[in-house]
């Protein structure tokens, strides 16, 4: 069995301090909404198995917080043969553009 | 015994029915929105240009006196009583937070102005909200996450999802309203979303009252959408 999992960056270039990069496991996925026009945030069971939630926020265009919805869920939805899927990668330029080019940037808010 | 294949992970979308404000009697060129409709108001002077919102007005008055609205070449002929939607190019400026909308008129547009009537009772304008921009007007949810549908009357349910605070103690409500007597049609159309793999490609809209789309024409005729979440 392939367990799927998502794969962030937040932007910092290069990616190599605590907190500049996630995975986490695609079962854990809660849910999405918007925040404002311009921020919509995932929610997760929390990564440390605590009862709690991991948050991301995504920046984007002004009123794109559908568009960014629908391209997250749809790349959700990816069947790599790896299991991994690179949600948003701004560093490494992950080959899920509809999402990188929709997503400007990428936090941390809660992990 | 035929034995059913596993059923794949959805992603299941809902929104509300976009805000509407009636903007009656106005006398200024400028149209102010409110957060009777929208709170916050669009932010953003590109708001409009994104399409967040629209504005249209009935045409009142085109019989040829001083009271008369003027449209630009590219509404064409508009008669008394049309609604007039618009566009982006009609837009002379949107304040970045304060909701105050300005129309070039026929004067400074030809093409695509609009220049109010002089009677002010007779400008009235309707703001609708088109895209999702605060915390409770869209949410996207794994279907795995759904624990049930309630009834809650002849004409409306819950749907309940676990809460994305990760509460276990606690859900989110989706309270969907629909035409009478509909609700096995609603459950079998969300039910349709989630078990059919074939579905594997996109996010399914199972109702997006905001944009209009709904799940296989929406035999349940869903109408609203209302959303209780978790804090």
């Amino acid at each position: 069995m392939t367990k799927k999992t998502l794969y962030f960056t937040i932007g910092n270039n290069p990616c190599d301090a605590a907190g500049d990069a996630l995975l986490v496991a695609a079962d854990l996925f809660l849910g999405m909404k918007p925040l404002s026009a311009t921020t919509t945030a995932m929610y997760f069971n929390k990564v440390d198995g605590a009862r709690d939630v991991s948050v991301l926020t995504f920046t984007h265009a002004n009123g794109d917080s559908r568009a960014v919805m629908h391209a997250v869920g749809d790349a959700m939805l990816a069947e790599p043969r790896d299991g991994m899927i690179d949600i948003v990668d701004k560093v490494g330029g992950g080959t899920l553009t509809s999402t990188t080019n929709l997503i400007t940037s990428v936090a941390f808010t809660t992990l | 015994m035929r034995r059913n294949k596993l059923i794949q992970e959805k992603y299941l979308y809902f929104a509300i029915t976009g805000g509407t404000e009636d903007l009656d009697n106005q006398s200024a060129q400028a149209i102010q929105l409110t957060t009777a409709s929208m709170n916050p108001v669009p932010p953003g002077t590109d708001a409009y240009e994104k399409g967040i919102f629209q504005v249209s007005v009935t045409c009142s008055s085109v019989d040829g006196d001083s009271a008369d609205m003027l449209f630009g070449t590219h509404y064409g002929t508009v008669a008394a009583g049309q609604v007039v939607v618009f566009p982006n190019e009609a837009i002379k400026s949107y304040h970045v937070s304060n909701g105050t909308l300005t129309l070039s008129t026929v004067a400074e547009d030809a093409e695509f102005g609009f220049t109010k009537s002089s009677t002010s009772t007779g400008n009235d304008y309707v703001v609708t909200q088109l895209k999702p921009i605060d915390t409770i007007d869209s949410m996207l949810y794994p279907a795995s996450r759904m624990t049930g549908i309630q009834m809650v009357n002849a004409t409306s349910a819950i749907v309940y999802f676990e809460s994305v605070t990760g509460d276990v103690d606690s859900t989110d409500q989706v309270l969907v309203t629909f035409a009478s007597g509909k609700y096995k049609d609603f459950c079998q159309m969300l039910n349709d979303a989630i078990s059919d793999n074939r579905r594997q490609s996109n996010v399914i809209d199972v109702a997006d009252v905001m944009s209009g789309i709904h799940l296989n024409g929406n035999p349940a005729v869903v109408s609203a959408v209302a959303f209780t979440l978790d804090t």
